[in-house]
């Protein structure tokens, strides 16, 4: 028996690592080869080593039945989890039917918690892979993604018709914090919950002026989202430049979708709240980094946006007739829901408004005072104490016309 | 007079006037639209507001004017949301005189008077020719007009070379309103004498306090 080739006919060196298989993998199937390193070998190709026993005898199976660390393992029989990539030797086929099959493997133990059910899984209905799940930390449940075989690469479709690299970036929107965006048919507010990375660092900016008449605000990788931003300024500057007036927001909407669909680049991990002024009115849409948008009455994306998204389905009927002053109002209300329990103040939220007032003039994109929002925070605080009051009765003074300068 | 068959350029006339004051500037320009001997309009605007401390008056070929201005008014936009700010007279300045440079071999035909109040606030007007070849004055006249008006505002303005040492402000010792005065009278001189300037004069301040616009009526033939 050629030892290289092993029983099964099958050449080359030690598979490697099993399919799927990760640390976890490794751990439960005992240690590393010792020869090869880190590669495993899971019953793939045979190990191009001597063995110290022939491969038929009684030996070798009790040993490899009790799963002992050894110097190698040799393959015996077809693969019981993956097919074989090369065809076998009818010689060698004969040989192997003398002796009985090996035991299957004792299945892997899976610890799990909130388990998904199956049908839903991005695998449902799977080829026949041995998979390890591998647990993603998501702010809202502990849930599951299974890693298989096409979700290296962005252009490789599933059997299922996914693309699991664009799944997993619009994963990476819901490890951002919380955003919320709201609109009346003149007015779109977008607000942001600042949590910074650690006690000694500033939050990351997430609201973003596009131009006078939109901004946005991202939840995800800030780092793509700056990206887009500046992309976006640059659309707009480029629209008004040629046709003398602001790009209406849902062609704004229309051009980050469209960013999205570069095959040769990693799909951008960031979740755009487009808000803004045209000529039909407010407008708000969401973008995914799948490239797909869908516009919005009011909408909350990122960690704990659930909480966020509860609130605005409630309410969101009566936004059209909504002032300014209300729509603030219900996106601090809305941020406060995602900051579970945490005081809202306006050191960890930021809120921009944009929209044209009663009088037909333009309110233009900017971010509120902080002061300003921590007068609004406080009325609503007093509103709750109070004594239940009609919404009507504790109106305050209207917006007034000299906005707040943009704050940095 | 006879054009090459390839000349793209045709002057459209005017006049602009800056004086830089210790707190303000006053840019003005006449309203005239001309081509030949004939008035296309008595009633534009050669003066753009590029930030809210900066404004740039041009005269010469209004295609060029219009295009010149608005490409500046896009790189404001872009410098504000890159630096949260608006751009300074200075820095506005230098991006004009790239800008011209940029077409040296097939200028902008603008020529330009820029003003508005540098970062300290003091009054500052920067003048320059049709490559970009700019200077910081404390006063200036471009245009048709502006061969009968500079004499008359370096009669008025004594402004100090900028080769004399110790180096002295540039800018005029007046007052604001006085100031405006001069520029309406030296506006009406040069109406007097030549064709392309007349109708009417727009005036900006631009001061502390923000910028304000003036319209004075000039004659019409």
């Amino acid at each position: 028996m050629n030892v290289y080739l092993g029983d099964s006919g099958l050449a080359g060196d030690c598979g490697g690592r099993r399919e799927g298989g990760g640390r976890e993998g490794r751990k439960k199937q005992g240690g590393d080869c010792k020869l090869l390193g880190s590669q495993r070998m899971h019953g793939g190709p045979a190990c191009p080593s001597v063995s110290p026993s022939p491969p038929s005898s009684p030996l070798f199976l009790a040993k490899w039945q009790l799963r002992l660390p050894s110097l190698l393992r040799l393959h015996r029989g077809p693969h019981r989890t993956r097919p074989p990539f090369f065809p076998r030797s009818p010689i060698l086929e004969k040989k192997k039917k003398a002796t009985p099959p090996p035991p299957p493997p004792p299945p892997i133990k899976i610890v799990t918690r909130a388990r998904r059910d199956p049908q839903t899984l991005p695998h449902a209905g799977k080829v026949g892979t041995l998979e390890s799940t591998r647990r993603l930390k998501e702010g809202e449940g502990a849930s599951r993604m299974f890693r298989n075989q096409y979700d290296t690469d962005v252009t490789t479709w599933s059997p299922q018709g996914r693309l699991f690299q664009v799944e997993y970036a619009m994963e990476a929107v819901k490890q951002g914090s919380a955003c919320v965006g709201l609109r009346s048919s003149t007015h779109a507010v977008l607000a942001a919950a600042n949590k910074p990375a650690s006690e000694l660092s500033s939050y990351q900016r997430k609201v973003f002026r596009v131009a006078e008449h939109a901004g946005v605000a991202l939840a995800g990788l800030t780092a793509d989202g700056r990206v887009l931003s500046r992309f976006l300024r640059n659309e707009c500057i480029n629209h008004s430049f040629v046709y003398e007036a602001p790009l209406p927001i849902s062609r704004l909407a229309l051009r980050l979708a469209d960013k999205a669909q570069r095959s040769w680049k990693r799909p951008y991990g960031v979740g755009l709240l487009v808000a803004g002024l045209d000529e039909t009115g407010a407008h708000l849409y969401y973008n995914c980094p799948s490239g797909n948008y869908f516009e919005y009455q009011a909408f909350a994306i990122g960690s704990r946006s659930q909480a966020a998204k509860t609130f605005l389905e409630r309410r969101f009927e009566g936004y059209n007739d909504y002032t300014p002053e209300q729509l603030i109002k219900d996106a601090l209300s809305a941020i406060k829901e995602t900051l579970q329990g945490e005081k809202l103040t306006s050191a960890n939220c930021t809120v921009a408004i944009v929209g044209r007032k009663d009088d037909g003039t333009i309110e233009p994109f900017q971010m509120i005072d902080a002061t300003r929002i921590q007068e609004i925070i406080d009325s609503m605080e007093a509103a709750e104490e109070a004594p239940p009051a009609e919404p009507s009765s504790m109106q305050e003074e209207e917006r007034t016309s000299d906005a707040a300068p943009m704050d940095i | 007079m006879s054009r090459r068959g390839d000349w793209v350029y045709e002057n459209n006339g005017g006049t602009c006037v800056a004086i830089a004051g210790a707190d303000y500037c006053v840019v003005a320009a006449d309203t005239r639209l001309s081509v030949g001997y004939s008035i296309l309009t008595r009633d534009h605007s050669k003066i753009c507001d590029l930030a809210d401390k900066c404004v740039l008056a041009s005269s010469g070929f209004q295609g060029d004017i219009k295009a010149l201005h608005k490409n500046l008014a896009a790189r404001e936009l872009l410098y504000q949301h890159q630096h949260n700010k608006r751009m300074s007279c200075p820095a506005m300045a230098q991006l004009l005189s790239n800008t011209l440079y940029y077409k040296r071999f097939f200028p902008y035909y603008a020529f330009n008077v820029l003003g508005g109040l540098d970062s300290e606030g003091k009054g500052c007007v920067f003048t320059y020719d049709a490559v970009g070849s700019y200077e910081r004055t404390g006063y200036s006249a471009q245009g048709t007009g502006s061969t009968l008006i500079m004499p008359v505002l370096d009669n008025q303005l004594k402004s100090p070379s900028p080769l004399l040492l110790p180096a002295r402000d540039a800018v005029t010792p007046l007052s604001e309103s006085e100031a405006v005065d001069l520029v309406k009278d030296v506006f009406a001189s040069a109406t007097e004498r030549d064709i392309y300037t007349g109708d009417k004069l727009e005036i900006v301040v631009i001061n502390k306090a923000g910028t304000t616009r003036e319209y004075i009526e000039l004659r019409k033939d």
